[in-house]
């Protein structure tokens, strides 16, 4: 009997170590690649406190990717990744089988739903108009509004505030010419790279510092797609 | 020799024996030969104390402490590296298993303290899965750590023959079966509460049979009680929440046909093994075709029943009544068999469904003050005439036991 237990302890033990080297292989062995995220804050019953990383490959709009356009509910979705300048990745096509080469990740269909999107054209007190994409608007066509913009032009914030809370930003007062509400083939997918765990207590400072800054995850890419993060960096900053 | 497990037998071989030679089957010096064969184990458990007492503070020692391992984890202290963490976890491990295992089995002195220390060793063995998802950043909702939690337990809970430890095993698989529901019912469907409380009581019934197959092999009948024990709370527990109004949707989604189609093989396959068993135990038969009957119903909740309209009303009498039979029914099936887990269940559910009924049917017609105050003189004269019967019950159980 002593015999046997110890050998069923030890195949607990084994089991451990045996997830920590499946782990160690995999971060040593897959392809680096970095996403830039969303995040919230939430708290893990037995694993304490973590980041919710919500990413931009995490809702996909598909009538602007190639490749397949129906998915089930737990499918899995292969999405290709191209680098951009500033070397972060971007989707450009949805796949139902892993493609023969090149990057991509590897997620489950969580839902296909039909998602909406904002155009609004404002015309600054220059005069020049311009086009922004925010995630949600609820104002109308004549109203003057302030806009905080990051380095890629996406609206980080709007209302009646003057200034924007990081200098990175680039404010804009304007007034709306335009609000086009759109529709579009959304997919919503999980990749399993969603929680970044950290010390208790230090989720809500990350999130609030998170809202002022711009956190990037980097990923290690197993060759059929799966990821795993390997860091998080917040304005360029690796945090430990 | 007398090993731990054989107690409760010594009390009984006592009490006979005491019988036997005052009815001459038996001289004294014989009678007192044959106890010495025990007399190791009875010096050992009056060593360890009141037995039910030391069993119930040092597993109660081994869940806190196990809680604040598991909160030692979730902390993520960045001071101490994840390695040294994880030192620590398999450590604590190893030493909690060995001086359990010592104290048990080698030394013998703390059988009962020993058998909680394992325990810890296997809760620190959870903790050491959550540490390493942790470490790595897998998935909060990602349901396979309670799954490797079970699974990594239920040989050594079966080997050492450890109810404790098959019933974290148990309620860790329970908890897998949760998580893995919740994980592939979310197709936008808002009834999927219901969905997994369909599931969780076919879960329960499929222990409930698992723990008469157990009681039917002379081997395995020392760890039926933790299948019995939580399959019993979890059906009841899963019938009484359809004693409600909660007939609107659907019970059952069809991504979760494949879990139906397991939980229902395994079962035909325990009621299968119990009647290949034929142990002869007071009204097992009944028992099984009660547990068959709720599986019945259970699927066809969750594979026939399509939103209710007007019959609504004809469900909820119809399981309500099912219901009240099925209390009456384990009161007298733990009257007969002397077994007083089932009367107390049976008990802590007719007072949740008297409580429950009076709610629906009186909150709308009393005044409130009224409703209050009926109810809980209600309760009280209940809780006095249910204690009083209990009592005769289980001093029933006793007086049996001693004839």
């Amino acid at each position: 009997m002593k015999a046997k237990f110890w050998a069923l302890v030890l195949l607990q033990v084994f089991l451990l170590a045996g997830i920590i080297g499946y782990r160690h292989y995999w971060l040593a062995t897959g392809e680096r690649v970095l996403l830039r995220t969303v995040p919230v804050d939430p708290r893990d019953i037995f694993r304490g406190d973590y980041v919710r990383l919500g990413y931009a490959i995490s809702t996909l709009n598909l009538d602007r990717l190639e490749g397949e356009d129906k998915f089930v509910r737990n499918e899995n979705v292969y999405v290709v990744l191209r680098k951009n300048a500033d070397g972060s990745y971007s989707p450009t096509a949805t796949l139902d089988t892993p493609p023969p080469g090149g990057r991509f990740i590897k997620g489950r269909v969580l839902s296909q739903t039909e998602g909406n999107r904002w155009e609004v054209t404002v015309r600054d007190d220059a005069g020049r108009r311009q086009t922004l994409e925010p995630r949600f608007f609820n104002h109308r066509r004549g109203e003057r509004l302030s806009f905080c913009l990051n380095e890629r032009n996406e609206v980080i914030s709007f209302g009646n505030h003057s200034g924007c809370a990081d200098p990175h930003w680039r404010p804009l007062t304007a007034t709306i010419d335009e609000v086009r509400e759109l529709r579009f083939n959304q997919l919503n997918v999980e990749y399993g790279i969603e929680s970044y765990f950290v010390e208790e207590g230090q989720g809500k400072v990350l999130e609030a510092a998170r809202s002022a800054s711009d956190l990037v995850v980097e990923i290690a890419l197993r060759r059929d797609g799966a990821g795993l993060i390997t860091a998080l960096f917040l304005d360029g900053q690796r945090l430990k | 020799m007398g090993q731990r497990e054989d107690l409760p037998f010594l009390q009984r071989l006592e009490t006979e024996m005491a019988a036997w030679e005052r009815e001459g089957v038996i001289a004294p010096d014989q009678r007192e030969r044959i106890l010495s064969r025990y007399r190791a184990a009875r010096e050992a458990e009056e060593k360890a104390g009141p037995g039910r007492l030391v069993t119930t503070i040092s597993t109660l020692g081994a869940l806190l402490v196990g809680v604040g391992v598991l909160l030692f984890v979730a902390s993520n202290w960045s001071q101490i590296p994840s390695g040294w963490r994880l030192a620590i976890i398999v450590g604590s491990l190893l030493s909690s298993y060995g001086i359990g295992f010592h104290l048990r089995f080698a030394a013998g002195s703390y059988p009962r303290v020993g058998g909680a220390l394992i325990l810890l060793g296997a809760i620190i063995f959870g903790a050491g899965i959550f540490l390493v998802a942790q470490m790595y950043h897998v998935t909060v909702h990602y349901p396979n750590g309670s799954l490797m939690w079970g699974v990594g337990v239920l040989p050594l809970a079966y080997l050492l023959k450890q109810n404790s430890l098959l019933a974290l095993a148990i309620v860790d698989l329970l908890v897998w079966l949760g998580m893995e529901v919740r994980f592939w019912v979310t197709d936008g469907s808002t009834a999927w509460e219901m969905q997994l409380i369909t599931l969780c009581l076919m879960a329960g019934v499929l222990l409930w049979g698992a723990g008469l197959a157990h009681r039917g092999s002379t081997r395995l009948k020392p760890v039926a009680e933790p299948y019995i024990m939580v399959g019993a709370l979890v059906t009841f527990l899963g019938c009484f929440i359809l004693t409600f109004d909660v007939y609107r949707e659907r019970f059952g989604s069809p991504a979760l046909i494949p879990f139906y189609a397991v939980i229902t093989v395994l079962f035909i396959v325990t009621l299968a093994v119990r009647v290949y068993a034929r142990t002869n135990e007071k009204l097992w038969e009944a028992e099984m075709f009660a547990l068959l009957a709720v599986m019945g119903a259970a699927l066809y909740l969750t594979l026939g029943y399509r939103s209710g309209g007007e019959e609504k009303t004809f469900y909820v009498l119809i399981v309500n009544l099912l219901f009240a039979a099925g209390v009456v029914g384990i009161i007298a099936l733990g009257y007969f068999r002397s077994y007083p887990a089932y009367v107390n269940i049976g008990i802590v559910f007719f007072v949740l469904d008297v409580t429950a009924r009076y709610f629906d049917v009186f909150w709308k017609l009393l005044p409130r003050s009224f409703f209050f105050i009926i109810g809980g003189l209600i309760l009280l004269s209940g809780g006095v005439l249910l204690e009083r019967k209990r009592r005769r019950i289980l001093a029933g159980f006793r007086t049996e036991e001693h004839l």
